[in-house]
């Protein structure tokens, strides 16, 4: 799994390093056109991004315990400040020792993000850190177990069940840190980490819910969770200021 | 302009190296319950009762004999065994005075039956199985040294109490 995550990444490198060198040649047209323009304030361009995380495409497309999408977009507010939020669904299924379960649903991430990066003129790149409130609809069914008994004098089958808990819900909060690079004139590439704390988890009281789409797995004595996207953005530039 | 990009390249390769820690079982987390035996007097029934030289064997659903790990051949007024989670009723064969195979003693079978309830622990355990409406019985032979036999406790859910006294 982790395997065909690198391979899927490995075709993502040279793209990365090509668009750069093509922007470079770009860069130098609109240094000389600011050249002309109020050297005090270079405009930028406002818009809105959309993109579509590859990470999770990769895993649907090489492994055969994930299945999702996760479509992500922001909005200009300020020259530093965006709203933005993720959307997305996830059916993964897991494969522990003792139990095997799939977790199936969808997610709405809702947040703004904040640039650190002092861009260059004419560069508009992130490095940000960003907030988000996460909630997500998911069904939890467990596929198998195994009974845990500390004498194993009788031999212990696996047990094939179809145990179905629907209606499940959660919601958290996360914090992101990553980075929007402008590859090409108004396609970008991000990459960004997440770490998250559970605000809500509505189980069904008999069983733990072990995976909850967009917040990734959970663990048994915590509320933290973490998890990584990345992809390519488009921006549909309205106006420049 | 160039250099932005190798950082974010770089970022990239990092976030793909990610590992998950592990929940693991711990041992002291509470498991599938054991049946609990005690041997009384049967001319004295408040007084426990030692069996001389026991030895016991669970039987499966096809007849065969299955060894109870960690119980050897014991003098003892208690017993405590393991259950199957995956049937509803297990023979017990009791030896009394086994010295081995050829000289085995008297034998005595208890029959037991039980419903099963399979119940979520943990992701890193798994489920455990708890037993209910427990009956126990022993069939009739020749030579019996077991008198009589009695449920005290339907409910195998934990391994503190005893569920059966046995008689003899």
């Amino acid at each position: 799994m982790h395997m065909s995550k690198f391979i899927t990444s490995l075709f993502l490198i040279p793209l990365c390093l090509a668009v750069g060198s093509a922007q470079e040649a770009s860069d130098n047209i609109v240094v000389t056109d600011s050249m002309t323009t109020d050297s005090l304030h270079v405009p930028v361009k406002f818009g809105i991004r959309l993109g579509a995380d590859l990470s999770g495409l990769g895993r649907s497309v090489f492994t055969d315990n994930f299945q999702g999408f996760e479509l992500q977009g922001d909005y200009r507010i300020t020259e530093r400040i965006y709203a933005a939020g993720e959307i997305g669904s996830a059916d993964r299924n897991i494969d522990e020792p003792n139990i095997n379960f799939s977790s199936k649903g969808t997610y709405i991430k809702l947040g703004g993000d904040f640039n650190f990066y002092r861009n260059w003129e004419g560069m508009d790149n992130m490095i940000y850190g960003g907030m988000r409130l996460g909630l997500s609809k998911f069904s939890q069914t467990i596929n198998s177990y195994t009974t845990y008994t500390t004498n194993q004098s009788w031999p212990s089958p696996e047990t094939i069940s179809e145990i179905k808990y629907d209606n499940l819900g959660a919601t958290w909060i996360e914090f992101q840190f990553g980075m929007k690079v402008e590859l090409l004139p108004n396609i970008f590439g991000y990459v960004n980490f997440q770490l998250k704390r559970l605000i809500s988890n509505k189980s069904d009281g008999n069983i733990d819910n072990l995976y909850i789409p967009g917040f990734n797995r959970t663990y048994e004595d915590g509320q933290i969770g973490a998890g990584m996207s990345y992809g390519i953005s488009y921006r549909i530039p309205f106006y420049k200021k | 302009m160039m250099k932005f990009q190798i950082f974010f390249v770089t970022i990239l390769s990092l976030s793909l190296w990610q590992c998950e820690k592990d929940d693991i079982c711990s041992e002291s987390t509470p498991t599938t319950p054991k049946l609990i035996i005690r041997f009384y007097d049967f001319d004295n029934p408040d007084t426990l009762k030692d069996v001389e030289n026991l030895k016991v064997y669970g039987i499966d659903e096809s007849g065969n004999q299955i060894e109870i790990n960690g119980l050897g051949i014991v003098t003892t007024d208690s017993l405590v065994l393991p259950l199957p989670t995956h049937l509803n009723e297990v023979q017990f064969e009791m030896f009394k005075g086994y010295e081995n195979s050829e000289t085995p003693g008297n034998k005595d079978v208890v029959l037991t039956g039980f419903q099963t309830n399979d119940i979520y622990v943990s992701r890193a355990c798994g489920f455990k199985t708890h037993y209910s409406e427990l009956s126990a019985q022993n069939t009739a032979d020749s030579d019996q040294w077991i008198l009589n036999l009695e449920v005290i406790q339907t409910e195998i859910n934990n391994t503190i109490h005893a569920h059966v006294k046995v008689y003899h």
